[in-house]
């Protein structure tokens, strides 16, 4: 086992540990004003991480054997053991990206598949083990499935969309990237607008039901009666909640492919402009478009088309500058030239030319030593 | 009354700006309060004159009356302050060549005094107190030329990066220092701009041997501007008029 098998093995027994005795703490914890029956437990965030960190099996681990402590420790035993198993696979799911090679969210795709299997993971998970629950003689499966299963699976779900971005923040898995932002921002604005609604009408309902009913049915009646309507706000309105966060961020990277697409296009063209590679630089549907990316693909364009003209005449110019002179050549076209009679008293008069000269120039200056011109 | 320095500005082949670079680093040292002359020793395709508006046909006398000993130097010496755009500090005359067909030919096949140019030059230089005269040659190595380097006490051979003219410009440097021409040195002309012109520079300088004074780069914008006039006069600060400025400089302290 190398060092990092073994740091991830030691992280595994430590997050289930505390998985374990997150859940013994919150056993008696459940959503206020609703039936006792739905959970809160937000430590689900712990296979949930665990599983996208460090893969599928480690997931597991951390979920089934946390589960089986917080049994232990609770006094439940083995009793409900398949919820063990189910917890496993909650965090098995979030386990796949990473197995896909996926080690931090980069962008809102990511992000869309990691929600996808939290609610995936819950689903079935939690079905997992009620279903093997039920079989070893468990209650009726009807029972189960509206009491139990549909209400925790809601509050797991939501608690781990809230919980799980700013975990993979602190553990800098997620890409502050623009589609991130705008596909995390809205999932917490919807977040806020479904339990905002929920709260607002249960509210709403508990009033009505108080204002039909007090005095018609007994008071007992009447506080089952409400938390059965509030149960049934959550689990659907929360149902319902998660769907359209799931279509939201799907069609945030369905716009934002769309949207980058010209993005795309031109830091393709970019990057084959470094390469030298003009013949490949093709934008030309992007071009026409009358936008400002088509605009800037435009402009793009003229500036390669500048650049190309530019190297190319510079390589030419380069190739001219190839200063090779032909010596023999030289020195044959001079001896044509300073060999002619001419050119011999030519050269003659200027020797005595350039000795008056200088002759003049030494008796100027011996005559008149003052200032002379500077220039 | 100082000597005037005689500095010829040459290129091996025709087309590299020559005439252009000689009227305007005229007028740029007299604008530095130098006394400057021009005399245009292209006897076979003279041309400098048109740069400051002359029409051909206004001269009454040029450099060809005054070797067939038609006229005195100065009757063939104008004055270019009044063709100025802006008064220059110095002076600026020119002593223009004829461009009538017959006279080119007569000068091509009868040739001329060259101890009578040679004293011409000198009393254009004394009679107008000159501080320099500034020849602008004809491309090649004909007499002319030859003539003109014997005479210069500086010579400036421009180069264009230009395959056709590298061979040319080396034969020019040697038979420059042949007639030992005091100081020579180059200058590149029409340098591409897509060429760094430090590695241009140096090159160049390895191979000739000799510096290089002034790096004029080419620009689609400088020929368009250059077809009217005088360059550094209508465009006191564009690229070009700070490298003839700096040349100026180089050539006098």
């Amino acid at each position: 086992m190398n060092q990092r098998q073994a740091a991830r093995l030691g992280w595994t027994l430590l997050l289930g540990v505390l998985y374990g005795w997150l859940s013994s703490l919150t056993l008696g914890l459940s959503l206020p004003g609703s039936s006792a029956d739905v959970a809160v437990r937000p430590q689900v965030v712990i296979p949930l991480l665990g599983g996208f960190l460090m893969g599928p099996l480690h997931g597991f681990v951390i979920g089934c054997g946390g589960n089986f402590l917080a049994d232990w420790l609770t006094g439940f035993g083995l009793a409900y053991w398949p919820f063990s198993i189910g917890n496993g696979l909650i965090g098995f799911l979030p386990g796949l990206l990473h197995l896909r090679g996926v080690r931090r969210l980069d962008n809102v795709a990511h992000f869309a598949m990691l929600l996808v299997l939290i609610v995936a993971g819950n689903v079935l998970g939690i079905g997992v083990g009620m279903v093997a629950y039920q079989a070893t003689g468990g209650e009726s499966l009807h029972h189960l499935t509206w009491t139990f299963f549909h209400p925790i699976i809601v509050a797991n779900i939501v608690l781990g969309f809230i919980l799980l971005p700013p975990l993979l923040l602190l553990f800098r898995k997620i890409s502050s990237t623009f589609d991130i932002r705008l596909g995390v921002s809205l999932m917490y604005v919807l977040m806020s607008v479904v339990l905002a609604m929920i709260f607002v009408l249960n509210l709403i309902n508990n009033h009505t039901i108080l204002a039909e009913l007090a005095g018609v049915l007994p008071e007992e009646k009447l506080a089952a009666y409400m938390e059965a309507v509030a149960l049934n706000s959550f689990r659907f309105g929360g149902s319902m909640g998660i769907a359209v966060i799931l279509v939201s961020v799907g069609m945030t990277f369905g716009l934002i492919q769309h949207q980058a697409r010209p993005v795309r296009a031109l830091m393709q063209a970019a990057r084959e402009l470094k390469e030298g590679q003009f013949d490949q630089i093709d934008l030309g549907s992007l071009a026409r478009k009358q936008d400002e990316f088509g605009r800037l693909a435009q402009v793009f364009e003229e500036a390669v088309g500048q650049v190309r003209e530019r190297e190319g005449r510079m390589k030419q110019a380069i190739q001219e500058l190839r200063l090779e002179i032909d010596r023999d050549q030289e020195a044959r076209q001079v001896s044509e030239i300073t060999e002619t009679d001419y050119f011999h008293s030519l050269r003659r008069r200027s020797l005595e030319l350039r000795a008056k000269k200088e002759k003049q120039r030494h008796e100027k200056n011996r005559h008149k030593p003052g200032p002379e011109r500077t220039d | 009354m100082s000597e005037a320095q005689f500095i010829s500005i040459h290129s091996y082949r025709g087309g590299t700006g020559k005439s252009n670079i000689t009227a305007n680093l005229g007028v740029v040292l007299a604008s530095r309060g130098l006394h400057v002359g021009l005399v245009d020793m292209d006897i076979q395709s003279p041309g400098i004159h048109a740069l400051f508006g002359f029409d051909p046909s206004s001269f009454e006398h040029c450099l060809n009356d005054y070797l067939w000993s038609r006229c005195d130097i100065d009757d063939a010496v104008y004055d270019l302050a009044g063709r100025l755009e802006q008064p220059s500090a110095g002076g600026l005359a020119l002593l223009p060549s004829s461009i009538h067909p017959g006279d080119i030919a007569r000068i091509i096949h009868d040739g001329y005094d060259v101890d009578r140019l040679n004293n011409g030059l000198a009393a254009f230089a004394e009679n107008m107190d000159l501080d320099v005269l500034l020849i602008d040659t004809h491309p090649g190595l004909g007499e002319e030329t030859l003539l003109s380097l014997a005479l210069s006490d500086r010579l400036l051979v421009l180069l264009r990066p230009d395959r056709q003219d590298y061979q040319g410009t080396a034969v020019t440097m040697k038979v420059a220092a042949q007639l030992s021409v005091p100081g020579i040195s180059l200058c590149i002309n029409k340098a591409p701009s897509v060429l760094p012109e430090e590695s241009l520079r140096k090159k160049v300088e390895e191979t000739y041997g000799y510096s290089v004074e002034a790096v004029f780069a080419h620009s689609e914008e400088m020929m368009n501007l250059a077809s009217g006039g005088i360059f550094v006069q209508r465009h006191p600060d564009h690229a070009f008029t700070k490298r003839l400025q700096d040349l100026a400089g180089k050539l006098f302290q």
